[in-house]
């Protein structure tokens, strides 16, 4: 159904881009004849070269009053299209013919321009139709050469342009309407073999897109459904270990399992999460944008942090500058990014140590640093920091949990903001990490 | 004080068996339903002070209707609904930014499974002490 409406589309696209070429042509004709006239001085029926270039209008209006008419029609009328462009075709040839006729008949190279007709027809009708055509052409310019040869209508001859007795010449006359045939034959066939090769190939693509669109809802479908379930499992598994633990008196040895099964669950638990935000992330090619408060989403991010680290007596401050109030992004991923980052800082840092946010505006960037004097990164692994799965061996080494993720869903959407990430850091003294936003990218929620 | 009534609507009976004695233990009367048919006819007969609901039951989106059928009914919508789930982004949908529309997800908090026992105590007791 979905072809059936690309194929009728193109179809009477094609008819009417044909009555463009031809309002062109008439214009093309009308001007060619008045040079003709005025600055050659040829002696020919201009009167009939007028009125025949005009029947090319008169076409054209037909051709608009036909394709109104197929408006109407529901369903498939890729017929009722291909019979206009056969109307236009023949139109075109006969009236070509005619012109050609008053304009010194096989004297005038012009009837190459029959060729064009050819060409055009073979792309959008069918294969037999397209014969005909040049069948058509080829009857046309044979009968006009021959009786004009032997006499039966008059001719009229491009004087001082070209040899005017050509077209008595009977042997000039049938090797050009041998030419002629062969030639448009050849176009017919030529023509149609490269545009139904490439009609097919276009075919093949996209019915290879419509089956990756299919294969990509199904994808998304099974995603949602494992992710519902190995979650609910979790979620039973995590809640009712809690239970366990919480609720019913057990001996130390009974709780210290409970505990390790529930500490394990968890974890399970946000590694799974984290691996579907990353997949996600890599999956989505485009967000939707909003305007909203970056000032606001940072502070927030601050404050449901404040008490990690209070409770590690670490010296958090915070300076946000009120300039870089308004960002135009997906408030909800950015929550997760400064949440992702400080809470690394506050996770990596010892006791007493310090972490600072600072957020101001630069021009039209907006530029933020979280500094902390924590256990630092390991100088040859700071670029790997960013790849999936990649803790840093340091952090590996402490007591602290992770799943490797968060940094690299940090990166992938700082890059869907058109932002840049950066870190400088030293073992066992600390870290810096710079984040620069363009501060009002609207092109972000459109395509990325 | 009669202990507040809470209708728990999962189709997962091991989540409704640790939630309601969570809740139990902290002196809440738990109606469990393991479906929306159940759910709304417990809905009628209990009248709960508010409602526990999963987003996907037997169909995707029998939480979301649910939701908005409740709300809907002059006699319950200002129970509060705390919406459970387990999916998340995945489908597309942002919750945190869809209940700024209540029409749309007509719910009074979103908390995502797995909860801690504490987070889910401090969402009802944030509604059930107004």
């Amino acid at each position: 159904m979905e072809n059936l409406v690309y194929q009728n589309t193109r179809l009477e696209n094609r008819a009417y881009w044909l009555t463009i070429l031809r309002w062109l042509f008439v214009v093309g004709v009308g001007l060619t004849t008045f040079a003709t006239q005025r600055f050659i001085g040829l002696e020919l029926p201009y009167r009939w070269i007028y009125i025949f270039t005009s029947a090319f209008i008169l076409i054209n209006l037909i051709t608009y009053y036909l394709l109104n008419r197929t408006k109407g029609i529901s369903g498939d009328n890729s017929r009722a299209l291909k019979r206009i462009i056969n109307f236009q075709t023949s139109g075109d040839l006969l009236v070509l013919a005619i012109i050609i006729h008053f304009a010194g008949g096989i004297e005038n190279p012009f009837y190459l321009y029959f060729f064009f007709q050819m060409v055009i027809a073979s792309t959008l009708v069918s294969p037999l139709d397209s014969y005909l055509q040049a069948t058509f052409a080829l009857f046309l310019m044979a009968i006009t050469a021959c009786f004009e040869c032997i006499g039966t209508i008059p001719h009229y001859p491009l004087e001082g342009f070209i040899g005017h007795d050509l077209y008595q010449n009977k042997f000039y006359v049938l090797v050009s309407v041998i030419v002629f045939g062969t030639t448009s034959y050849l176009i017919v066939y030529l023509t149609i073999s490269i545009s139904s090769a490439l009609r097919k190939q276009e075919e093949a693509y996209r019915q290879a897109n419509i089956e990756l669109n299919k294969k990509d809802a199904i994808k998304n479908e099974y995603v949602l459904r494992v992710t519902h379930d190995i979650k609910s499992h979790l979620a039973a598994i995590q809640t009712n270990l809690n239970v366990a633990a919480q609720l019913f008196k057990s001996s130390d040895k009974q709780k210290e399992f409970i505990d390790r099964a529930y500490s394990r669950s968890f974890r399970l638990t946000e590694f799974i999460k984290d691996l579907l935000k990353l997949t996600r992330i890599r999956l989505e090619d485009k967000f939707s944008g909003e305007s909203f408060s970056l000032k606001d989403t940072l502070l927030k991010v601050a404050g449901t942090l404040k008490s990690d680290a209070t409770d590690k007596s670490i010296d958090f401050r915070t300076d946000i500058s009120p300039e870089i109030d308004l960002f135009f992004g997906s408030a909800f991923s950015m929550e997760e990014v400064f949440t992702n980052l400080l809470s690394n800082a506050i996770k990596y840092t010892q006791k007493n140590g310090s972490v600072s946010l600072k957020a101001i505006r630069k021009g039209n960037e907006i530029h933020i640093e979280i500094t902390d004097t924590g256990i630092g990164i390991p100088e040859g692994e700071q670029e790997q920091i960013f790849d999936e799965f990649y803790r840093a061996t340091n952090a590996r080494k402490s007591e602290e949990e992770g799943t490797g993720m968060g940094m690299s869903i940090v990166a992938k959407i700082i890059e869907r903001h058109h932002g840049k990430i950066s870190l400088k850091s030293k073992e066992g003294e600390g870290t810096t990490v710079y984040v620069s936003l363009p501060k009002e990218d609207r092109s972000i929620g459109v395509q990325l | 004080m009669s202990r507040a009534k809470i209708l728990l609507v999962d189709d997962d009976p091991d989540f409704i068996l640790a939630v309601q004695a969570i809740l139990e233990n902290n002196n809440y009367q738990v109606i469990p339903a393991l479906n929306r048919k159940e759910a709304m006819e417990k809905l009628e007969a209990e009248k709960p002070d508010l409602t526990i609901l999963d987003v996907m039951m037997e169909q995707p989106n029998d939480g979301f209707e649910m939701a908005r059928e409740i709300k809907e009914d002059d006699s319950y919508k200002d129970m509060p609904i705390i919406m459970l789930t387990s999916i998340d982004g995945m489908t597309g949908i942002n919750f945190k930014a869809a209940m700024q529309s209540k029409d749309w997800l007509p719910v009074d908090a979103y908390l995502e499974k797995p909860v801690e026992p504490d987070t889910i105590l401090e969402e009802i007791q944030k509604f059930l002490s107004k």
